[in-house]
């Protein structure tokens, strides 16, 4: 059945307008409230002073934003990178998967925050630290989602290729590969998330730049303000990176259930 | 027989009734819980409020004092105007700019009445002055910068020509010692004198203090704060608490005192015994800085409005504060023993 363009029109306008609509509820609930409780500045500012202080500190926010976009988006890379060549060896090789993943295990039960103050030691004040700090936070999810999408290709499909007489390197490249990329995109936009937390995380044991950096400053003195403006900046940046990654998602797999299922909804309006 | 068996009984009921339900002459009544923050881990003048409490000062004014140790004057600050702890030990300065900003907070009793804030640097590269920033990595906790800020600006250093590091107080000391920046800020009579103890040792290199009242910032130091609501609803407790912390004080500047005040403090903050030189070096530095000029003849804890109207003044010329306010708003010496 062909989509009416009526109906596809109408459900692009209603993913557009109700989450643009539910945070305006919630803009005004909140000014209400800050208003009517007389909640001191320092606490809670009004939006409307947190717009007025984004549009006022506009060039100080966005030089902080880019430093932290910058060791979220390097991190990220550098974790995707490793962490997918390192699955694939796991799952081709039972000694890699019992040599690395205990180290992974454990690697994951030290709390960055405490691994953080070190690194900055050993590694300064600059850049490198919030980036191996992004990279130890979102390696994991990518390299267990990874595994799991590449253990999870049914035997059959990988006995018939083998039996038309496919190698194992091959197997995993035109049949395993392909086969894991919806868990793999799961594995990415769990980690693209955690990646902003971690350079947060970084920037809050020892920076001079960055969203955190400012976040620190502006709650020692008190600048409700700038707290909830740097907030915002860093809330969009996340929503921003797993847009983009969603997107890729889409580019990559359009044949999955998930994007189909979205597609098969609007058609049948 | 029967009736008069129960009526017996009923009157026995009703005598137990009316004694369990009998004021403070008929049953013990309870100390009153206090919390109380410091401003940092344990640091030599706060050995006193230590002392009081194994002493049983704070227990002899029915008080039940929880002291708990503190992660900088901003954190302590946000703790008591936000009501989570009763008492904090706090830099009054902070507390007048938290104060501007709405928060209801005050403080009760000056301890550190001279400020000593530095930034410390290595004798082999000292910084002498405030010129000598310039081009240099400094290291605070956030808490700090505001402070960091106002000394530049007094001496008219433009604040782009200093790279400030902000660290967590974790890794504030661990960052200087490695060289990873040319300095950092604190007040005197805290954790840099460890680094002068280790260098007595021959443990590690000397240090170089460039103190902040020299370089015309000689704000008031810490004492103890309290929030409005806390005042409204426990005065009574917030005058047993400074009575004998102020008896404390005084016991514990006694030169026979010391050894036994850094035992005590350092058994109850659970830190590790190295850190006794270091600690007792602090309250020794700590002491002359327990008075100013205008509280000399004045109880212990005495604050004088000369000497928070110095610092209100210059928390408004380097527009941290957006207004001038009566220094009488942070702060009320009601609460001192007047003997």
């Amino acid at each position: 059945m062909r989509p009416t363009s009526h109906a596809d029109q109408r459900e692009r306008l209603l993913n557009v307008l109700t989450p643009i609509g539910t945070i305006v509820v919630i803009l005004l609930i909140w000014a209400a409230a800050v208003a009517t409780f007389q909640v001191p500045e320092y606490l809670l500012p009004a939006p409307q002073e947190v717009l007025l202080r984004i549009i006022k500190d506009w060039s100080i926010l966005m030089k902080h934003s880019w430093y932290t976009a910058l060791s979220v988006l390097t991190g990220f890379v550098a974790s995707v990178l490793v962490g997918v060549p390192i699955a694939f060896a796991i799952v081709l090789s039972r000694i890699v998967e019992r040599m690395t993943m205990p180290i992974l295990v454990m690697s994951q039960t030290i709390p960055k925050v405490a691994i953080a103050p070190i690194l900055v030691v050993w590694l300064g004040f600059g850049i490198l630290p919030k980036i191996a700090v992004v990279f130890m936070i979102s390696f994991f999810p990518i390299v267990v989602s990874t595994v799991v999408g590449l253990k999870s290709v049914e035997s059959d499909m990988v006995d018939l290729v083998r039996s038309m007489g496919a190698n194992t390197p091959r197997i995993m490249l035109t049949v395993r590969a392909p086969s894991a990329l919806p868990q793999m995109f799961a594995g990415f936009k769990i980690a693209i998330c955690l990646s902003v937390v971690g350079a947060i995380v970084g920037e809050f044991v020892g920076s001079d730049s960055g969203l955190g950096y400012l976040l620190l400053t502006s709650t020692g003195s008190l600048d409700g303000p700038l707290v909830w403006s740097a907030l915002f900046i860093l809330i969009a940046i996340g929503m921003i990176l797993f847009t983009i990654v969603s997107k890729a998602e889409r580019l990559m797999i359009p044949w999955h259930v998930s994007i189909r299922a979205e597609e098969t909804a609007i058609y049948q309006m | 027989m029967m009736s008069k068996r129960i009526g017996k009984i009923g009157l026995g009921l009703v005598a137990a009734l009316v004694l369990s339900t009998a004021g403070p002459t008929g049953t013990a009544r309870a100390a009153d819980k206090v919390s109380m923050r410091l401003d940092w881990k344990l640091v030599g003048y706060q050995l006193p409020f230590f002392w009081a409490k194994e002493k049983g000062y704070y227990a002899k004014e029915g008080l039940d004092v929880d002291i708990k140790l503190g992660a900088g004057s901003g954190k302590t600050i946000n703790l008591i105007g936000g009501q989570q702890d009763d008492i904090g030990f706090a830099d009054y300065m902070l507390t007048a700019v938290a104060a501007s900003k709405g928060m209801k907070v005050k403080g009760i009793m000056g301890v550190i009445q001279e400020g000593a804030w530095a930034v410390i640097s290595f004798a082999d590269k000292p910084i002498k002055t405030p010129q000598e920033l310039i081009g240099k990595s400094i290291a605070m906790t956030a808490d700090h910068k505001p402070l960091f800020d106002l000394l530049l600006s007094i001496n008219r250093i433009p604040a782009d020509k200093v790279s400030v590091k902000i660290v967590s107080p974790a890794t504030r000391n661990t960052v200087f010692a490695n060289g990873n920046v040319d300095g950092f800020v604190s007040i005197v009579i805290g954790s840099p004198l460890e680094f002068v103890v280790r260098a007595k040792a021959g443990k590690g290199k000397p240090v170089h203090f460039m103190p902040f009242e020299k370089f015309g910032l000689s704000p008031l130091g810490q004492g103890v704060i309290t929030n409005d609501q806390y005042i409204t609803a426990k005065p009574a407790v917030l005058e047993k608490f400074v009575r004998a912390s102020s008896k404390a004080f005084t016991e514990v500047m006694k030169p026979e005192n010391h050894d036994a005040a850094v035992a005590i403090g350092l058994k109850l903050s659970e830190t590790t015994p190295n850190a006794a030189a270091a600690v007792k070096l602090q309250l020794l530095e700590s002491i002359p800085r327990f008075g100013t000029e205008n509280t000399k003849g004045k109880p212990f804890g005495w604050m004088s409005e000369k000497d928070w109207a110095k610092s209100v003044d210059i928390l408004v010329q380097t527009k941290k504060v957006d207004k001038p306010f009566p220094a009488q708003n942070l702060y009320t010496n009601k609460f001192i023993p007047q003997k």
